[in-house]
C-alpha cells in the first residue's frame, strides 16, 4: 500500500483480506475468535494517568478535577513524555512522582515501529521501501548448511516476516485467545508441552498458527481461483466447505 | 474561489496574502490529486460510484481534499512533511469518511443501526463481512489506511474508538426530538459535546495515521481545531440536517451566526496562541478561516434556495 508496492500486491492484499472476511462469514473459519480487537477502552480506562484533550490538561486516573463533560474526550496514558509538564493538573499532580503503570497495548512493537518512522520520516523513505530492503539484507545472506535447507531456512523467513509484520496483532490474539474456552481447554496441555518456553513466547505460538491457519485459508481460496477452481462470488454465502480443498482447521 | 482576504475580525492572527495563495494552491493540487489515488479503487470495488453524473464521486473527492489540506496542516504542526505517503493516507480518510457518513445518513434507520452494529463487531472482533459493492469499497479503504499505521498503537486506536462512540452518540441524540419545545441546557450542552467530539476525535485519528507520535499538548489542539471544524460545518449544514429532522448543537441555538463566531474567535485564538509558529499553524489558521467564511456564505444561501444533498461547497 505504500509508496513503492506495486499495485498488483496491493490488490493482492485487498483479496486476502476480502476473502478472509468471506470466510469468516460463510463460516468456514474453525473457531470465532476475534481477527482483531482495536477497542482497547476498558484497558485505557486502567491506564496511570488520562489526558483530557478538551481542556488540554493531563491527570493521574480519578483525579476529582477531570470534569463530566471531558469524560468523552479522555485518553489513556502510560508514559509521559516531556511535553508532560506544561500540561499537568496542579491537583493530582501526575508528574510528582511515577504511578505504577500497567504496560498499554503492544507498546513493544509499537515503539519499535515508530522509532524506525522517525527515521524513515527523516530521511523522506516510505515504511515499504525499508521493509523489502530488509527482506533483500535477508535474502543476500549466505545461508550455509546444505542446499536442501534451503526450503526450511525460506520457510522459517516467511513466518518471521509474518510474526515481525504482524506482532502486535498475534500478541492481542494470543491474549484473547487463552481467555477463550478452546484456549483455556488447550492451556493444560500446551503448559505441559511448553513447560520450558515461558509464558509470553507460549502466548505468541498459540496465536501464531491460528493466524497463519486462517491466512493459509484465504490463500488456499485465492489460489484456487486462479486454478480455475469455482470460488464464491462477494456476496455468496454458501455454508458448505469445497470438497476440493482441505478445512482450515485440517491444515493447521 | 478568489482569494477571501483578512477577514475584518481576524485581524490579529490573520496568516496573510501568502498563505491564502498556498491554501489555493493546495486546494489545486488536492483536488486535482485525489482521484488518482482513489478511482482505482472505485473503479474496482464499487464501479457505480462512477457510473452517470457520478455526485457521490465528486463529493468524495471534495471531502478528501480538504482531509488532505487539512492533514497536510497536522503533518507540519507535528515538524513532517506531508509526502506521497501522508498524500495517499490523506485521500483513504477521506474516502472512508465520506462512505462512513453515507451509511449514518443516506440508507435510513435500520441501515444507519446496522452499520453502526457491523462497525462496533469490526472494532472489537475485526470482522465486518462486507455484502454490498460499497461496503467491500469500505472495507479495502479502511484495511489499507489501517495498513499505514501500526492499528494497535495506544493512541491511534483509543482515537478510532471514541469517534466511533461520538457517531454513535450523533445517532442515538437524532431521536431527540424537541417537539416544539426549546431544549434544556443540559440537552444543549450534550449536542455541543457531541459535535465537539465527533470532528475532535475525527482529526486526532487522522492525525495519528499522518504522524509516528502525538504529543500531549498537540493533542488538545488539534482536537480543539477538530471541534471547530464540525460547528462550522454543523451551521453550514443546518437547513439539510433540520429538513432530515436531525439535531444539532449549531441548529438548536438561538442566534446560531453569533454563536459561531463567538467559538470561532476563540478557538482561532487558542490555536493561533497554542500551536508552534510556521507554515502548519498559519495553514490550518488559513483553511479554518475560509471553512467559516463560506459555511456562513452556505447557511445564508441555503436558507433562501433550499438544500440540495447534491450541491458541493468548496
Amino acid at each position: 500500500m505504500s509508496e513503492g508496492i506495486p499495485t498488483s500486491r496491493v490488490a493482492l492484499i485487498d483479496t486476502i483480506g476480502l476473502r478472509i472476511q468471506e470466510l469468516h462469514a460463510s463460516g468456514k473459519l474453525a473457531s470465532d475468535q476475534p481477527l482483531l480487537r482495536i477497542d482497547n477502552s476498558e484497558r485505557a480506562r486502567q491506564a496511570p494517568f488520562q489526558f483530557d484533550a478538551a481542556r488540554g490538561q493531563l491527570h493521574r486516573t480519578g483525579c476529582r478535577a477531570i470534569p463530566p463533560s471531558s469524560r468523552s474526550a479522555l485518553y489513556g496514558v502510560w508514559e509521559i513524555g516531556t511535553e508532560g509538564k506544561a500540561v499537568a493538573c496542579p491537583r493530582c499532580n501526575p508528574m510528582d512522582k511515577p504511578a505504577a503503570a500497567a504496560e498499554p497495548d503492544a507498546v513493544p512493537q509499537q515503539k519499535a515501529k515508530q522509532t524506525e518512522e522517525a527515521r524513515q520520516d527523516e530521511s523522506t523513505k516510505p515504511e515499504a521501501q525499508q521493509g523489502e530492503a530488509k527482506q533483500g539484507e535477508a535474502q543476500a545472506k549466505p545461508v550455509g548448511g546444505r542446499p536442501q535447507d534451503d526450503h526450511t531456512v525460506d520457510m522459517l523467513y516467511g513466518v518471521l516476516s509474518i510474526v515481525s509484520q504482524f506482532g502486535s496483532v498475534l500478541r492481542e490474539r494470543g491474549q484473547e485467545y487463552r481467555k477463550s474456552g478452546a484456549g483455556a481447554a488447550l492451556g493444560g496441555r500446551i503448559e505441559k508441552i511448553y513447560a520450558e518456553v515461558n509464558e509470553s513466547e507460549r502466548s505468541v505460538l498459540d496465536v501464531l498458527t491460528t493466524s497463519l491457519g486462517t491466512l493459509a485459508a484465504a490463500l488456499r481460496e485465492i489460489e484456487g481461483g486462479l486454478n480455475g477452481e469455482q470460488t464464491r462470488g462477494a456476496g455468496s454465502r454458501s455454508a458448505e466447505p469445497s470438497a476440493a480443498r482441505p478445512r482450515q482447521d485440517e491444515a493447521q | 474561489m478568489a482569494p477571501l482576504g483578512g477577514h475584518s475580525a481576524t485581524v490579529g492572527w490573520d496568516p496573510g496574502p501568502r498563505t491564502q495563495e498556498r491554501l489555493n494552491a493546495l486546494f489545486k493540487r488536492y483536488r486535482a490529486g485525489v482521484g488518482d489515488c482513489l478511482e482505482p479503487i472505485v473503479r474496482q470495488y464499487n464501479p457505480t460510484m462512477l457510473e452517470g453524473e457520478q455526485d457521490e464521486y465528486r463529493k468524495m473527492l471534495e471531502l478528501s481534499a480538504k482531509m488532505n489540506v487539512v492533514g497536510h496542516a497536522c503533518a507540519e504542526i507535528g515538524g513532517f512533511e506531508y509526502d506521497e505517503r501522508r498524500h495517499m493516507i490523506g485521500s483513504l480518510f477521506g474516502a472512508c469518511c465520506f462512505l462512513a457518513d453515507s451509511f449514518i445518513d443516506d440508507f435510513g434507520e435500520e441501515a444507519t443501526r446496522d452499520y453502526l452494529e457491523r462497525l462496533g463487531t469490526l472494532l472489537t472482533e475485526g470482522w465486518f463481512d462486507p455484502k454490498t459493492e460499497r461496503e467491500r469499497l469500505f472495507f479495502v479503504i479502511a484495511a489499507r489506511l489501517f495498513a499505514e499505521r501500526d492499528v494497535l498503537h495506544p493512541v491511534v486506536r483509543q482515537a478510532v474508538l471514541q469517534l466511533y462512540m461520538a457517531q454513535k452518540q450523533d445517532v442515538e441524540l437524532r431521536a431527540t426530538r424537541k417537539y416544539g419545545r426549546r431544549l434544556a441546557r443540559a440537552q444543549l450542552n450534550m449536542l455541543k459535546r457531541c459535535a465537539r467530539n465527533r470532528s475532535g476525535h475525527a482529526i486526532l485519528v487522522l492525525s495519528a495515521f499522518l504522524l509516528p507520535e502525538l504529543r500531549l499538548d498537540y493533542l488538545a489542539r488539534m482536537f480543539w481545531a477538530g471541534a471547530l471544524i464540525m460547528y462550522i460545518d454543523d451551521h453550514g449544514d443546518c437547513w439539510s440536517d433540520l429538513k432530515s429532522n436531525r439535531l444539532t448543537f449549531m441548529n438548536q441555538v438561538c442566534d446560531p451566526e453569533r454563536t459561531l463566531k463567538r467559538l470561532f474567535h476563540a478557538h482561532i485564538g487558542q490555536l493561533a496562541s497554542g500551536l508552534p509558529d510556521g507554515d502548519g499553524r498559519d495553514l490550518l489558521i488559513a483553511f479554518l478561516t475560509r471553512y467559516y467564511l463560506t459555511r456562513i456564505e452556505k447557511h445564508r444561501q441555503q436558507r433562501v434556495k433550499g438544500a440540495s444533498p447534491w450541491a458541493i461547497y468548496e
